[in-house]
């Protein structure tokens, strides 16, 4: 970690807010790139040193996991953002943490390809967001995992205009 | 269970487990799974805490590793993760109990923990197809 901020540095309200899009030390170790916000879209580049089980061949279940679970985290901000820019009002958001989460695999990886990740947050309401989201390597319409999250939103406000 | 079978195979042939430096250790309740701490698992750099996907990828993978350890190989085919206290930057540590041991399928119960075992960070329930 050498551009991104300091576990010592604090970060501005505008920061945190975008922590999810901006990449953690973990995306930026793995390589993840940020492709699109609305649905929330993040791509893992193939490595060979992130691939689960060697007699398959593709990403391993906790990259596809980390993935959804950032592009999980993205969409529930860019929703925030939505809201806020609906209502007129500025976004001052605090944290998320992830409640639980819960992912299915539909089928292995294809070996040596990058997977992407979309999700939605479906509600804001209150101080829990649920959101899903699915992975694939090409086609959205042939997904290999599917994932379901509720996250707590911690002192997020939407203060008048 | 012999100290020869705390080196899980699976554990030293998986490029993800390597990459993040999984091993076994004995302990007085059985073999626990340990995720040294590194700066790429960091998820959330103003807390600090470790990225919720790299606390899943351990949980699953001891999970793995428990089976592996059984001399069953599996595919997982589903987790939930339920995230109890953000994992701070320091070692972590799993204990994977096998809830059943069916013929196609293995149900596991995994407890991740930090300094104190009785306060554990995150627990996944998971499904695991048995493929060897």
């Amino acid at each position: 970690m050498s551009d991104g901020p300091s576990a010592s540095e604090p970060m501005s309200d505008a920061m945190r807010g975008d922590l999810a899009a901006r990449g953690t030390p973990l995306s930026l170790a793995m390589g993840f790139e940020t492709l699109g916000e609305r649905p929330s879209r993040m791509r893992a580049p193939f490595r060979a040193e992130l691939v689960g089980d060697p007699a398959e061949g593709g990403l391993a279940g906790g990259v596809i996991f980390a993935l959804l679970d950032q592009a999980c985290g993205m969409a529930i901000s860019f929703a925030l953002r939505d809201r806020a820019a609906a209502e007129g009002r500025e976004l001052r958001q605090g944290g998320m943490a992830t409640l639980d989460f819960r992912l299915d695999h539909i089928r292995p990886p294809i070996p040596g390809r990058a997977v992407t990740a979309e999700a939605e947050c479906l509600n804001l309401a209150g101080d829990v967001s649920i959101v899903r989201g699915w992975a694939y390597e090409d086609d959205r319409d042939d997904p290999l995992a599917v994932a379901q999250a509720a996250f707590m939103l911690t002192n997020t406000v939407f203060p008048a205009p | 269970m012999s100290e020869t079978a705390l080196s899980s195979a699976l554990l030293d042939a998986w490029p993800y487990a390597r990459w993040l430096d999984l091993r076994v250790e004995p302990s007085p309740s059985g073999p626990v799974i340990v995720m040294p701490f590194a700066d790429r698992l960091i998820g959330n750099p103003v807390l600090p805490a470790l990225h919720g996907g790299m606390v899943a990828s351990f949980l699953e993978l001891a999970a793995l590793a428990r089976l592996d350890l059984e001399g069953r190989r599996a595919r997982t085919i589903d987790i939930t993760v339920d995230y109890l206290r953000p994992a701070r930057p320091v070692t972590t540590y799993a204990d994977a109990r096998i809830v059943k041991l069916g013929r196609r399928a293995a149900n596991l119960a995994v407890e991740a923990w930090q300094e104190d075992r009785a306060n554990p960070v995150a627990a996944l329930r998971g499904h695991f197809m048995i493929v060897g």
